[in-house]
């Protein structure tokens, strides 16, 4: 056997003076004659550059197949609309104020997002795993958290393109009058309600991978519960001493409170704090949960290959 | 184009026992079913101990029905409660139907797709709809136990008034016999469709169940539907059972479009769109049973 470095009896010898032969693919990227130590010892830059490429990978499918599976895209926008037009309905029986039914299409709107943080976050890697993706991930040389943030950027586009035609749409059909005096708190507290929640989503997903086969009928079970806690369809005031866990736990409950007070300022007392203080649990939520999610992921990514877990379908 | 499987003499093959006597095949569609049964109920519940199962099972109809009261609480304050025990009943009764059907598709995708069974199940002496019908019936007995909490809670927690010596047993009873014949007759008929299409096919029991919520009127009067809707309404089986359980169960009709009619009539009309409805079903689900194997969709895979 040839020791390391020498070279293959296989290959004619270089000619003196001839050129370079082209780099052996394989070896791309790593100094000629260095040993595997020195090839995995990347540089801080190539390093961040790879994992932007490995977010922008794991977004591209989403992004791109927002709309090649028609289906998709009708069952995505109808459930959360039928639901929406449900609930409408119910307030339109009660005889509410025009504001609630507002109530209901933000609410219905905010669903595509919560779904899409629960099933294709939460049980993503647990589908993943089924596919035979997860070992892919786990070779590729980049973090895991790149994965996770690829696929919250590419379900944010997904869910936003869903979330506005319903917003739209119900709008329209049901003459919701917005009024809207702080624009730039809304667009702070909305985008920072996403972050949050797409956190959680990156958190639920290392639960979940080691969960395994519980994580479908968790995500299920996460889905009428948090409508419930999170206010969708009724402001979650109502919710009495509950509303204040569900201010401190979901990000849901209290982003969508202070979206609602920002965008029905003509209706008061529907609040649970004010929307600036509410602005700030969103921004501590951000920090808590992408922080968790980075340590939950390291922790069961451990735990999972000490089990063997990680490659292990259906289980 | 298609082949037609034909024999050498030029006769279509039945399913397996089709051409048995008949006490055979009474036997094997009981077996059947009691098999399906069994597998189904092995498969919903042994992912987790007897009190999670328990909990997951009636946490999603409790929580549906929770956001429907504190939609009434923000509106009228407590001040409605005919409103309240109408929406209980309703959100109970629902359970059923997502159930009902989801099991249904369910029960094809994971046995074609993930675990790869339904070939066998197909080519053995078993009887597949029986099969199918106790494979799927594990979700509706799970979907019984989030009825009768939603009702429980409903009851001991929001002040629902059902008196248990005044509920109208016989027309509870058919009510409930034929509506949950009419839940199983649909799930059957979008099993069928199923067997033809891809595993995308997992939302359709969602999308329908979503539909008929909103016209059936399960959390809301059909007076409240625009007028053009409302015909519609009155021909789906799910609004007939919906208040037949109603008018049991709360001792009063619905007010407004289905008030004015008598018990009888509401019985009738529920006996007869339940038919219609399981008829049509079943020919729908024979047919495209008899594409897909035709086709060779039976063992397809579309997805890893």
């Amino acid at each position: 056997m040839s020791p390391p470095g020498a070279p293959s009896p296989h290959l004619p010898e270089p000619r003196p003076g001839a050129p370079d032969p082209p780099p052996d693919p394989a070896v791309r990227g790593r100094a000629a004659g260095a040993g595997p130590r020195e090839a995995a010892s990347w540089s801080a830059r190539r390093t961040l550059a790879t994992n932007l490429r490995g977010i922008v990978g794991r977004a591209y499918p989403r992004v791109r197949g927002s709309l090649r599976e028609k289906s998709w895209v009708f069952f995505e926008i109808a459930l959360p609309f039928l639901s929406t037009c449900a609930f409408v309905l119910v307030y339109r029986a009660l005889e509410a104020p025009e504001a609630y039914v507002g109530f209901a299409v933000l609410g219905g709107a905010m669903t595509a997002f919560w779904l899409n943080v629960l099933w294709a976050m939460g049980a993503q890697l647990y589908w993943d795993r089924g596919e035979g993706n997860l070992e892919i991930y786990f070779t590729a040389p980049i973090s895991l958290m790149s994965i996770l943030v690829g696929m919250a950027v590419g379900g944010l586009y997904l869910s936003g393109t869903r979330a506005l035609v319903i917003v739209a749409v119900g709008s329209i059909l049901f003459g919701v009058q917005y009024a809207i005096d702080q624009w730039l708190l809304l667009g702070a507290v909305f985008l920072l309600t996403l972050v949050a929640l797409y956190g959680l989503g990156m958190l639920m997903a290392s639960l979940f991978l080691f969960w395994g086969r519980e994580a479908w009928h968790l995500a299920n079970l996460f889905q009428e519960p948090v409508y419930f806690l999170g206010g969708l369809y009724a402001p979650v005031k109502v919710l009495g001493p509950l509303a204040g866990l569900a201010i401190g736990l979901l990000p849901l409950a209290v982003g969508l409170d202070a979206i609602r007070q920002l965008t029905f300022s003509q209706v008061t007392g529907i609040g649970v704090l004010p929307p600036a203080a509410e602005a700030a649990i969103l921004v501590a939520m951000c920090a808590v949960f992408l922080v968790l999610a980075r340590f939950a992921l390291a922790y069961f990514e451990r735990k999972a290959r000490a089990e063997g877990r990680l490659m292990a379908r259906w289980q | 184009m298609t082949a037609r499987v034909v024999d050498r003499h030029g006769h279509r093959p039945g399913m397996p026992g089709e051409h048995a006597p008949p006490a055979h095949r009474i036997t094997a569609s009981w077996r059947s079913l009691t098999t399906g049964a069994r597998l189904g109920w092995a498969i919903e519940s042994n992912w987790a101990d007897p009190f999670l199962f328990a909990v997951y099972s009636v946490a999603r109809p409790v929580g549906a029905a929770l956001i429907l009261v504190a939609i009434v609480w923000i509106v009228s304050g407590g001040a409605r409660p005919d409103y309240l025990a109408f929406l209980v009943v309703g959100s109970a009764c629902w359970t059923f139907v997502g159930g009902g059907m989801s099991g249904f598709v369910w029960a094809v995708l994971d046995d074609r797709e993930r675990y790869r069974m339904l070939k066998y199940i197909v080519v053995s002496a078993a009887r597949f709809l029986p099969f199918l019908l106790g494979r799927a019936s594990a979700q509706l007995l799970a979907a019984a136990a989030g009825f009768l909490v939603t009702l429980l809670v409903g009851v001991v927690f929001l002040g629902v008034r059902i008196d248990v010596g005044r509920v109208d047993w016989p027309l509870f009873g058919a009510s409930m016999a034929l509506g949950l014949g009419a839940v199983v007759a649909l799930g059957l008929a979008v099993a069928g469709l199923c067997l033809t299409i891809r595993r995308e096919a997992w939302n359709y029991p969602e999308a329908i169940a979503g539909g008929l919520y909103l016209l059936s009127g399960t959390i809301f009067p059909l007076d409240v539907l625009p007028a053009a809707i409302r015909p519609l309404a009155l021909v789906l089986p799910t609004t007939w059972w919906l208040e037949g359980v109603r008018r049991a169960l709360l001792g009063v009709p619905t007010p407004g479009v289905l008030g004015s009619i008598p018990d009888a009539g509401v019985l009738l009309a529920l006996c007869a769109t339940t038919a219609v409805l399981t008829l049509g079903s079943w020919a729908v689900f024979r047919v495209f049973e008899r594409i897909a194997r035709e086709r060779g969709l039976i063992d397809q895979t579309t997805g890893s």
